[in-house]
């Protein structure tokens, strides 16, 4: 999983396209990992409740990973657990923009 | 002088050889049977620990000394303790103490879902309304998600979580609504019947079901399909970063979001 989305971050560091995380692991293990892992996006902290958290809770999410796509408008163009169907609409939506559509 | 002595106790005799007859099981030995059941349970869980940790332990060495490394179970083997339970539950058919044991039979079965699914046709038909039963509601919003082979038809599935959602207890009645109408608030298109009747089913259930995970998930399925559906805009998240920093979603209002629930557990 994380070297997916490293290298993701790196690809499209220059274009309208943000990575956002929601953790759900303990403060210092997501801490730890993030450090192990030179993971390079930021990450909202699902809390003392973790996957029970109030974030995943608001949004319903069951499955763990979950992603989520949205576009410029925060409209939502994805959901689900295929990290590659999400990739690919995410990196379509970006060259939609950049083309100025 | 006669006295009556001899016939009471030829009546006393006669209880206690009745009460002692074992063809005919009390309701105090279930209790002791169903302990005993448990407390197998819980030392055949011990014994397989242990055997966990021991095979971990010569697997670093076997590893390292390159020889292959066997398999190890992945939960104890519950197969004759479970064949008991269904024994036990037999002598105890239709009554209110095989319940108990149909119920642990169903938290029990991990590896082979048969036993548990004979066990559910058993508290289907003779038991909804016992109250062990909704110790096991979870597991009625799972059966249709099994395969045909395993859990029937989808008419015998429907049939099953039709008996349990007649329950006198709303909670029961509860899982085993979401059981029965989940995949169609997943699935059915937003304008169809179907759709409707599964919402206005679910809410209703939501409105009387005491358990509070049980009205989440009843109430959140539809909120999940109808304000997380593709085309929706997306809910602010306002919240903290790991170091505490606050920050909001709408931040990135202007970019595409790549949004990753994730953790390393």
């Amino acid at each position: 999983m994380f070297p997916h989305e490293r290298s993701l971050v790196e690809e499209m560091k220059d274009k309208p396209f943000a990575l956002v995380g929601v953790n759900s692991d303990e403060k210092d293990r997501a801490k730890k990992s993030i450090a192990d892992n030179k993971l390079n996006w930021r990450s909202f902290w699902a809390g003392e409740k973790r996957t029970s958290g109030p974030i995943p809770a608001a949004w319903h999410v069951t499955g763990w990973p979950t992603i989520v796509v949205l576009d410029r408008d925060q409209v939502i163009c994805y959901r689900g657990y295929n990290g590659e169907e999400a990739t690919k609409i995410a990196k379509q939506l970006v060259a939609a923009l950049e083309r100025g559509k | 002088m006669r006295t009556p002595i001899p016939i009471v106790a030829l009546c006393l005799y006669a209880t206690v050889l009745v009460a002692q007859d074992p063809a005919v099981p009390t309701r105090a030995s279930a209790k002791e049977r169903l302990q005993a059941l448990q407390q197998e349970q819980k030392r055949l869980t011990t014994e397989w620990q242990k055997a966990i940790q021991d095979a971990r332990a010569t697997a670093e060495a076997k590893a390292k000394a390159g020889e292959t490394v066997p398999a190890l179970p992945m939960r104890p083997d519950f197969k004759e303790l479970i064949a008991q339970a269904e024994a036990t539950a037999a002598d105890y058919a239709g009554t209110d103490d095989a319940p108990q044991f149909l119920v642990w039979i169903v938290q029990t079965s991990g590896g082979d879902p048969a036993p548990m699914m004979r066990a559910l046709a058993t508290l289907a038909v003779h038991h909804v309304d016992h109250p062990a039963v909704v110790t096991i509601g979870r597991t009625l919003t799972y059966l249709p998600q099994l395969p045909a082979q395993v859990r029937g038809t989808d008419a015998e599935v429907e049939a099953m979580l039709d008996r349990f959602s007649k329950s006198s207890n709303p909670d029961v009645r509860g899982w085993a609504l979401l059981g029965r109408y989940g995949k169609a608030i997943e699935d059915a298109p937003r304008d169809s019947a179907a759709y409707d009747l599964a919402r206005k089913t679910l809410l209703g259930a939501a409105d009387v079901a005491t358990q509070k995970e049980l009205v989440a998930d009843l109430r959140g399925c539809i909120d999940l399909r109808e304000r997380f559906a593709v085309g929706n805009t997306a809910p602010e998240i306002a919240g903290e970063d790991l170091d505490g920093v606050a920050f909001k979603l709408s931040d990135y209002k202007g970019k595409v979001v790549f949004l990753d629930f994730w953790g390393d557990w």
